[in-house]
């Protein structure tokens, strides 16, 4: 790769200013950060999420498989697990018993339920888009764009909504 | 890149039928609670929606992580919500992905070069894209192009001097020394030379919140 040519420094508004103190404590402070990724600094911060957008890296296979074991996991038996190991055969029979009927609860459930209800934007009056007069010559288009951006974020809004994705 | 450069580049515009039809196949076992399914489905695409949506957005791997679980957690959530449409899987985890993203960008106080009305207005764009089969590697190439011009068109709002010395130092990652070589400063010049311009950049950003090309 070929290095852009160094513009003329005299372009440079603050090249002839020199640094005061506390800046150069700043730059300091910057290059510190920019080295050691562990210390908190605003601007190196900003910094690394330019070099993330401009080349972002890959996800660790073992990262990204510990991410989505967690989220595939099931959910945490929580209180049964302990009393299980405590209990001998009655509470494993008792526990047993009870799972099973909260199986085919759950069975009977997924069996019947209806999909849950989305909330959808309803028709409504464009009268809330419009506060001032309208005026008895021009402006015809600009309200309907206006009437269109809020029409289309609508359905946009509707159609985030029946994907669940909001 | 575009979306003419990125098919001239030999990336496919739509997944072939088979493929697709597979993966309605783990759509449907997936919303059968079937998990083996869900996970095939998000080890596919989980790296790519990783590195090209939510990693430029949210600026750091710990917040890119902590969203891509957030994401999985309301896949695992929604599935049975999730509608086939035939263009496949990946346009609804990434508009997911996309509004967990926004949720993060709000609450943080830090600027970042993208903010939560950035990726809204990917969002706006994307939801019209939804219709037509886009296919995840060409839907990737589109993100990460986007990324990149947004980078430059940043570095284009500053001086060349300070858009120069981020560019090296920064972007390419070049060591400190031989950077502050380049410009013919020492060092510790160097080093007020680069705090300056990114106090520039973000004074840029800030000022002039841009629209994003869609």
């Amino acid at each position: 790769m070929t290095t852009p040519r160094k513009p003329p420094i005299m372009d440079d508004p603050d090249a002839l200013l020199p640094p005061s103190e506390e800046e150069v404590r700043a730059a300091e402070a910057l290059r510190a950060a920019l080295e050691d990724p562990g210390l908190a600094h605003d601007d190196a911060e900003f910094a690394r999420s330019l070099a993330l957008a401009h080349a972002p890296r890959e996800l660790a296979v073992d990262e990204h498989r510990a991410i989505l074991e967690r989220a595939l996991a099931p959910a945490p038996a929580s209180a049964t697990e302990p009393a299980r190991k405590r209990g001998g055969v009655v509470v494993r029979v008792a526990f047993g018993a009870a799972a099973t009927a909260i199986s085919l609860a759950a069975a009977f459930a997924l069996l019947v339920r209806s999909p849950e209800p989305v909330a959808l934007a309803r028709p409504h009056s464009t009268q809330s888009l419009f506060h001032e007069p309208f005026s008895t010559q021009g402006g015809t288009s600009a309200r309907i764009d206006r009437i269109a951006t809020a029409r289309a974020s609508d359905l946009r809004d509707n159609q985030f909504a029946r994907w669940g994705v909001r | 890149m575009n979306v003419r450069t990125a098919m001239l580049a030999g990336v496919r515009a739509r997944p072939g039928e088979n493929e697709l039809e597979l993966e309605r196949q783990l759509v449907v076992r997936a919303q059968a609670k079937d998990r083996e399914a869900l996970g095939q489905l998000l080890g596919r695409y989980g790296p790519a929606l990783y590195r090209s949506v939510l990693l430029p957005r949210l600026g750091s791997e710990a917040a890119a992580k902590d969203a891509l679980a957030e994401t999985y957690a309301k896949v695992v959530e929604r599935i049975d919500r999730f509608t086939w449409q035939n263009v496949g899987f990946y346009p609804w985890l990434r508009t997911l992905a996309l509004h967990v993203a926004i949720d993060q960008l709000r609450a943080r106080k830090r600027m970042l070069l993208w903010d939560a009305d950035d990726v809204e207005r990917t969002l706006d764009a994307k939801s019209e894209q939804a219709d037509s089969a886009l296919d995840q590697a060409l839907s990737e190439q589109q993100d990460r192009a986007r990324a990149r011009a947004k980078v430059a068109r940043a570095l284009e709002a500053i001086h060349p001097r300070y858009a120069l010395a981020i560019q090296l130092r920064i972007l390419e990652e070049r060591p400190r020394e031989e950077v502050a070589a380049m410009f013919e400063v020492t060092p510790a010049t160097f080093d007020v030379l680069l705090h300056r311009a990114i106090a520039a950049l973000k004074k840029s950003l800030g000022d002039a919140k841009e629209p994003e090309e869609p």
